[in-house]
């Protein structure tokens, strides 16, 4: 079959300011040598919202037991990159792409700061407010947190999201100690670095101690049930924090399993309700799930959006934006629901107008399979370098249905069902389980619903759910005639594949098999292995 | 001849706030000029970020002096 080949669109604007972005880079260097000239606005809206960004810092660092904590847990050090974080991430972006980064970025960043304030403030190391504490429960970074959404009064907290996953995006190397002291103690080394690394700050004695109870979910994979046991373990037995287990089915696409998803979310309901005390509230639940659907209403249409030439909110925009808000939020944050409106205005705008996000966009691309989490911003060097647009990813493909929310004797009965739908659709674990129509033949039918012409396949190479499928992959994009580009990563450990390794994977398939040239050429090789 | 005096020494009083005010807001005009440029330098050549990557070894290596329950 012939190949499949997007024709090139070429941006009439042209791109303001600096176009050759490989040179901010200091070679061997933690940082680069100086931000980024975007024109006199753009460098000016850049400015202040960066103003913004360290006021956020300010008034957390204003707060004696944040400081505290920053000089007992090893991973608070990787906070001192979040400024750096936003700066890759909106690589290269003007205009309302721009706007689109600061809005979500700069929120996600007041949400972290929230979560960390709330943490120390309840840690039994350094705030030690005992009945701050009791209104926490805890859960899961990679956790749906749907059975939080009826408890108005109660904190659903993550001590992963701040100390691993967050970690990791502002500082490649954030887990590596974490992945190192894991082994030390016996840990197998060819799980998932993600569980391991939130394993290995349980036995470093670095995770905050706070919490009525906890919830536990068997998010993705082996790896993450190894992380849970040895999680759990400590909770209960030394810190006295009763844990539940929440199994959502693997096979979440079965009538036959609903049942019982349901009842396990009743279960964990009844457990947090006996151990805070509190009472599940319906009016809150109906209004977050309100919110749950503004959010994916939202999402569908910037996704319909991406299907035609002009696509607004992808890459690394529509990356760690859903993730975020679809799991760690769900409903309960009502900013979230407001940048939702601010973000589709933007779109609107800038899809009315035909934007181009870069100079040219070459190729059209579904980027499928666990993402390396050290290199998020890899999204933004897609289209930077080789003009390959990220139309969406695997992670954003996550549940696009509407739940109820009107408060009616029958709807409580289907709000079971609908976070049990939630949970067990969670980012990730709904297209690493469930069978190969989610994993494989769902890729295919994105293909071609995006018009895409290139598919990236990150190959995480201890994710055994996914590697399994390697071949099948090769023979369908053969058989479509689709140019499939595997980058192998090891998601939280660069010392595996560096970002250049991850790089080279493309630089190499664009070169020989599409015999292209890139379009910002000082990208294609980066001395970063020791930045941030 | 009174009302004369009074309405001279109004008018005086009159320039000197005015005086004053503009002194005020050419002040004020230098502040905020002064921080834009300051911050702003500090902005554009990253130098915040230069400042954090400078002191990142010396938390790395308190946190290695912390004693830890190390355990699984």
């Amino acid at each position: 079959m012939a190949v499949k080949k997007f024709k090139k669109m070429v941006n009439p604007e042209p791109i303001k300011g600096d176009t050759r972005y490989g040179d901010l880079y200091k070679p061997h260097g933690k940082v680069r040598k100086r931000r980024e000239w975007r024109g006199v606005g753009d460098t000016l809206y850049d400015y202040t919202r960066w103003l913004g960004i360290m006021f956020t810092l300010g008034k957390f660092v204003m707060v004696p037991r944040n400081v505290k904590a920053m000089f007992r847990y090893r991973w608070m050090a990787n906070y001192l990159a979040v400024p750096m974080m936003v700066d890759r991430f909106t690589q290269g972006l003007r205009g309302e792409y721009l706007r689109m980064a600061h809005e979500e970025q700069d929120l996600i960043i007041i949400d972290v700061a929230k979560l960390l304030g709330n943490l120390f403030r309840g840690d039994r190391r350094i705030g030690n407010d005992e009945e701050f504490s009791k209104i926490n429960v805890l859960v899961d970074e990679n956790e749906m947190t749907a059975v939080m959404m009826g408890f108005p009064n109660l904190k659903s907290t993550s001590r992963e999201t701040p100390s691993t996953y967050v970690s990791v995006l502002l500082n490649q190397h954030a887990a590596e100690h974490y992945i190192d002291v894991a082994q030390e103690f016996g840990l197998a080394g060819d799980v998932c670095p993600m569980p391991e690394a939130e394993a290995g700050v349980s036995i470093d004695d670095d995770a905050p101690i706070l919490g009525a109870c906890a919830i536990q979910c068997n998010t993705t994979c082996d790896g993450s049930l190894l992380g849970n046991g040895v999680i759990s373990e400590r909770l209960e037995k030394e810190d006295g924090i009763p844990v539940f287990q929440l199994p959502a089915p693997l096979r979440h696409k079965e009538d036959d399993v609903q049942d019982y998803a349901a009842e396990e979310i009743r279960r964990a309901i009844k457990f947090i309700e006996e151990h805070t005390g509190h009472k599940w509230d319906w009016d809150y639940y109906f209004e977050c799930a309100r919110r749950v659907n503004i959010a994916t209403r939202c999402r569908n249409e910037w996704l319909d959006m991406n299907k035609t030439d002009y696509p607004q909110i992808f890459g690394g925009n529509l990356a760690l934006y859903t993730e975020t808000n679809y799991m760690a939020i769900c409903g309960k944050v009502p900013e979230f629901e407001r940048c939702d409106k601010r973000l589709m205005k933007l779109a609107e705008k800038a899809y009315k107008k035909r934007k181009m996000a870069a100079p040219e966009y070459r190729h059209r691309a579904i980027v499928w399979g666990v993402q390396s989490h050290f290199y998020m911003d890899f999204l933004v060097w897609l289209l930077n370098c080789w003009g390959i647009v990220p139309l969406t990813d695997m992670l954003s493909c996550i549940n696009t249905e509407m739940i109820a929310e009107t408060d009616t004797p029958e709807n409580r009965e289907q709000a079971y069902y609908d976070m049990a739908m939630l949970t067990e659709e969670m980012i990730m674990r709904n297209r690493t389980h469930g069978g190969y129509k989610v994993l494989l033949d769902d890729l295919f039918e994105f293909v071609e619903e995006f018009n895409a012409d290139m598919i990236i396949l990150w190959e995480h190479i201890t994710c055994k759910a996914l590697d399994g499928m390697h071949g099948l992959f090769e023979d369908k994009a053969r058989e479509r005639g689709i140019p499939l580009i595997w980058v192998d990563h090891q998601l939280f450990d660069p010392r595996v594949v560096s970002r250049q390794g991850v790089r080279d994977q493309v630089n190499q398939y664009m070169r020989t098999v599409m015999q292209e040239e890139p379009l910002d050429p000082t990208l294609e090789i980066l001395d970063d292995e020791n930045s941030w | 001849m009174m009302k004369k005096v009074i309405e001279k020494k109004r008018k005086k009083a009159k320039r000197r706030m005015k005086r004053k005010a503009i002194k005020l807001l050419l002040n004020l005009f230098l502040l905020v000029t002064g921080l834009f440029v300051v911050t702003f330098t500090v902005y554009f050549f990253n130098l915040d970020m230069k400042l954090t990557s400078m002191i990142e070894p010396f938390l790395l290596k308190h946190y290695d002096r912390i004693e830890r329950n190390q355990h699984l």
